[in-house]
């Protein structure tokens, strides 16, 4: 299988999976516990925390280990929420951002408990700092932006909005999840209040997260029950997952240098294949302010989700939008806030490369796909009269 | 997500081309995700001789265009339309849920086309 789904997820890498496996087995102890195996447990959190600390730029004690990046994204928000001073209710977030903010600010917003603004984004998939300067009023407790898109790959102006919302009092939300192992991430440069991680999006396992949150920064838990995480996020923690986090953490900074260069290279081989080999291809957002690893392709008169089907017949794993939304026959939220029409946003595919990509994927990929939209444009009633015009 | 039928359907769609000489065609929106489906009927009498579509759409509206085209030949007007979204979804072996409206698009062609046929042939010869 050529596996071009990395923002999907990525494979556990084999030094995390090594440096875990002694958690799951003889190092058993509750990082609670007084006793010396609970002990050698709490060790391997904190150094797992400095660790992660140091990948972004952050103090050890401003980690919070989470589930993920789902949970993250929530505890910031609803956190915040819980622990506002200010009577105003209002959020001020993008039209991209993923469904684990979305969908946290529409049932907030649908039970009356916040105002939510919504910034517009530009065609190329990056919102304006003026756009969001603009929504945030006196009345706004909280600003929640991505800092890389999950569809494009777009870099959005964090700093720059960050800046202008903390100005105006407002707490500053970073869904850094996309960005994470993809480019350097320095919370004082991004100038975030909370910053969200997904472990499993650069080779640690499922179920394992972070929220950084800024020394000083009023948040309430959004889980109770117990003392850990500085009396942050109760439940005994996941040691295996935490130290596999750290060590996936420790593997990104370093992996931020060449590899990332070899992979931008790569995403750059594939599009230009497929622009020179496929007629009417489009690539959506921006080329240049985006991560080194994604490109979205728009293959007119195509339908997205019959390519993925196609594709993954034919052993090439890819999406079309995002997982999280994956079975919806509804076009992405992305696109079409970016001003795509429904049939270009409904022909549009994502393919992100990751450690694993070697050229000979590239190459091997490229026919494969080129024969799949031609299969698929065939029977395609409009695309015989587009090719007549 | 898919059973063996589906994935065949999909993978060699039967019938799927336009034809010339059609004595109906017919056409076929979803508004659920805007996938459309042309329908071509070539007639023997009154039995359907040939029939051929094509689809802008996902997998299951490929696979439910060509089973449609399957069931419709050497069949009747009559029977012709007594054909239902339940009918292409047996045929199919079933689809995932949110799937289910993809057989619509198919049925919502065939009766296009057999209005059209109607329409033609209504008046005296």
């Amino acid at each position: 299988m050529i596996y071009f789904d990395c923002n999907a997820t990525t494979p556990v890498l084999p030094e995390v999976l090594e440096a875990m496996l002694p958690y799951l087995r003889d190092e058993f102890g509750n990082a609670s516990s007084v006793h010396q195996l609970g002990q050698r447990s709490r060790k391997a959190i904190e150094d797992a925390r400095a660790q992660v600390a140091g990948f972004i730029g952050a103090e050890p004690s401003e980690i919070v280990f989470t589930s993920g990046g789902t949970e993250s994204n929530n505890f910031a928000i609803k956190g915040a929420l819980a622990a506002k001073r200010i009577p105003g209710k209002r959020v001020v977030s993008s039209a991209i951002e993923h469904s684990s903010v979305r969908d946290v600010l529409r049932f907030l917003s649908d039970t009356g408990q916040i105002d939510n603004v919504i910034a517009p984004v530009e065609r190329n998939g990056i919102v304006t700092p003026e756009a969001f300067r603009d929504a945030t009023t006196d009345d706004t407790f909280l600003v929640c932006l991505m800092s890389a898109n999950n569809e494009t790959g777009a870099i959005q102006p964090m700093a720059a909005v960050a800046e202008s919302s903390r100005k105006k009092g407002a707490l500053v939300h970073c869904d850094a999840v996309q960005s994470g192992g993809k480019l350097p991430i320095d919370v004082s440069a991004l100038g975030a209040d909370t910053l969200a991680l997904s472990g499993h999006k650069f080779g640690a396992p499922k179920g394992t997260g972070v929220l950084y949150v800024r020394k000083g920064t009023r948040l309430a838990s959004l889980i109770h029950g117990g003392r850990q995480e500085r009396n942050r996020r109760g439940g005994t923690e996941n040691v295996a997952g935490i130290v596999g986090l750290g060590r996936a953490a420790e593997h990104a900074k370093q992996a931020l240098g060449a590899e990332a260069v070899r992979i931008r290279q790569l995403r750059d081989l594939l599009e230009g294949l497929l622009m020179k080999q496929v007629p009417s291809t489009l690539i959506n957002g921006d080329r240049e302010k985006r991560v080194g690893n994604t490109t979205n392709v728009c293959f007119e008169y195509t339908d997205s989700s019959a390519m993925v089907m196609a594709l993954d017949l034919k052993g090439i794993a890819c999406s079309n939008g995002s997982a999280c939304a994956a079975g919806s026959p509804d076009a992405s939220h992305v696109l079409l806030a970016m001003g795509l029409p429904q049939d270009k946003a409904h022909a549009s595919i994502r393919f992100s490369l990751g450690h694993m990509t070697k050229e000979e994927d590239i190459k091997a990929a490229v026919p494969l796909i080129a024969e799949t939209v031609s299969r698929l444009r065939k029977s395609n009633p409009l695309w015989a009269q587009a090719a007549k015009q | 997500m898919y059973n063996k039928t589906v994935l065949d359907h999909f993978q060699n769609p039967r019938n799927l081309s336009e034809m010339k000489n059609f004595d109906a065609r017919g056409m076929g929106a979803s508004p659920v995700c805007g996938d459309v489906m042309t329908l071509f009927l070539k007639f023997d009498g009154s039995h359907i001789q040939d029939a051929t579509y094509k689809t802008m759409g996902c997998g299951a509206a490929i696979a439910s265009g060509s089973v449609l085209t399957e069931l419709l030949k050497g069949k009747t007007l009559e029977d012709a339309q007594k054909v239902t979204p339940e009918s292409v979804l047996d045929a199919l072996g079933g689809l995932p849920k949110i799937k289910l409206h993809c057989p619509d698009l198919a049925i919502e062609a065939l009766q296009s086309a057999l209005r059209d046929f109607s329409q033609k042939h209504s008046t005296p010869r």
